[in-house]
């Protein structure tokens, strides 16, 4: 590890795929994924489950390691080995489906302990940024609350602002309403639109029709691994080309 | 019939066999027992924490050692890893401590003890659901930095009951060094119980130290799960129920598929 090498993920960077290839005990999960996900934009996946959207997604962070194909952001290829993994990833936001937020800890420290930790702010100046944080995704009075406290919508707005305490200039969003009841999912909705309006890039997995129509900037249609379709969100929800995107569309009841 | 409650007196709790061995017990049994626990316990945390972070490494070699360390110590008599460590080392040439059995039986029971040990940890930092490695790591934490603040504040609440436990075992397991001969100083509370039952012909001051030892591990696990209420007071809740709960909340919950 070249812990001194800078990486310079400083400006909201283009997520640049090219063939990225990730089998999964033989069984191919991404074949060739090439696409351009554009600097300060929302780029959402659409597709079924199993497609490959949240496995695309752990790629970037490394979460996951691609078998082959490359993953450049800006001009830093993160599929490189050897590249600073923490360095990337604490400027990369990452929201789970499942949240993942740390339960032993208070919604306002789950959101200051990376700026803590990683970045060595001091405990008041990281403090002061969760409890900005929470106030901006509405839940400043639950600064003190316990996640098993909070509802599943509440849960993940925290979530967000947990990844938006590292000033990540990318944010991935891996299905980040699909673990929620129907009406939690607006709250968190309106959390991510917003966010799309500053300069951040955003790529978002979602089955999400109407959001990705509204946000997105590109939607990138995945069905079994490969990208089938993409194009703006017009194009894609009102003139679908291929019989898988039509049929898809047909099944989430969008045509 | 008087007869018999005579002779099950005078086997089990004998007064003036009791109050000859009870000053013994006391003053000589119980503070090397305490001692020598103490430090088995400090050495079996000690080998159990770093066999345990041997179990949960990446390599495989390296595991693989480690699950024969664990099969082994866990698998033979303490009578038999005792004598092959208290009297083996010695008469290999490797004496540490010179003479003194009693710094072999705390190695001993240690190393034995980390065996166990490491389990209890390995168990509870692998019972953390993945989601919370990887939100860790996406933050841009390292490994260390990761089970620092979130891995192990989690499981510590988890293997308190366990850790308990085997502590009290190490307690217990004390009783084994009277195996490696001890100069009268040094014996614990069991040498002098059986020492002296066999001079009196009678079993009382084994019952004696069997009172001393529940003297020390029944408040050892009082005072564990006493900490274990206030670790939850501060946590909030426990660890599993708030997975659970989640679970339940999140419909997919925790540990979601990674396709």
């Amino acid at each position: 590890m070249t812990e001194e090498m800078e990486v310079g993920i400083d400006s909201a960077p283009t997520v640049r795929f090219e063939e990225v290839c990730k089998s999964f005990n033989s069984k191919a999960v991404l074949s060739g994924i090439t696409f351009d996900a554009p600097a300060m934009s929302t780029t959402c996946i659409i597709g079924p489950s199993g497609s490959g959207k949240t496995t695309l997604l752990r790629c970037v962070n490394r979460l996951d390691t691609p078998d082959s194909g490359h993953i450049y952001l800006g001009d830093v290829d993160v599929s490189a080995p050897g590249i600073p993994l923490e360095q990337v990833r604490a400027k990369i936001g990452m929201v789970f489906q499942s949240f993942n937020l740390f339960p032993h800890l208070s919604a306002a420290d789950n959101v200051s302990l990376a700026p803590r930790v990683v970045r060595g702010l001091s405990a008041e100046e990281a403090t002061e940024k969760a409890l900005a944080l929470l106030k901006r995704v509405g839940l400043l009075e639950f600064a003190a609350a316990k996640p098993t406290q909070l509802s599943g919508g509440q849960q993940q707005r925290v979530a967000i602002a947990r990844a938006l305490a590292m000033d990540p200039r990318l944010i991935l969003f891996d299905e980040p309403t699909s673990a929620l009841d129907p009406e939690l999912v607006q709250e968190v909705l309106e959390v991510m639109g917003e966010l799309s309006r500053e300069k951040i890039t955003m790529i978002v997995a979602t089955h999400e029709m109407r959001f990705a129509r509204q946000i997105a900037g590109l939607v990138v249609f995945m069905d079994n691994g490969v990208v089938v379709e993409q194009g703006p969100p017009a194009e894609i929800f009102e003139h679908p080309k291929s019989p898988r995107l039509i049929n898809f569309l047909g099944q989430v009841g969008v045509l | 019939m008087g007869n018999v409650l005579q002779r099950l007196g005078h086997t089990f709790l004998n007064p003036q066999i009791l109050a000859k061995t009870l000053p013994t017990l006391l003053k000589v049994g119980l503070p090397n027992t305490l001692i020598l626990s103490a430090g088995a316990m400090a050495l079996g945390l000690i080998v159990g924490l770093c066999i345990a972070l041997v179990l949960l490494s990446r390599r495989m070699w390296l595991r693989g050692l480690g699950r024969v360390y664990v099969s082994v110590f866990r698998g033979v008599p303490h009578i038999v890893s005792i004598y092959l460590i208290g009297q083996g080392l010695p008469l290999a040439g490797i004496s540490l401590f010179g003479g003194n059995s009693y710094l072999y039986a705390m190695l001993a029971i240690g190393i034995v003890e980390g065996a166990y040990i490491s389990e209890i940890l390995r168990s509870g930092v692998r019972g953390i659901p993945t989601g919370q490695f990887e939100a860790s790591k996406a933050l841009g934490m390292s490994n260390a930095q990761a089970m620092r603040h979130v891995i192990i504040p989690q499981s510590a609440r988890a293997i308190l009951p366990a850790l308990t436990g085997q502590l009290n075992l190490v307690i217990k397991n004390t009783a084994l060094v009277f195996l490696l001969g001890l100069q009268a100083g040094q014996r614990e509370l069991f040498a002098i119980a059986q020492d002296n039952s066999s001079n009196y012909a009678s079993l009382t001051p084994l019952v004696a130290a069997g009172f001393l030892y529940l003297l020390i591990t029944v408040p050892l696990s009082y005072l564990v799960s006493s900490l274990d209420r206030r670790m939850g007071r501060s946590a909030g809740r426990v660890r599993g129920t708030s997975a659970m709960t989640s679970a339940l909340a999140g419909g997919n919950g925790v540990g979601a598929g990674t396709i």
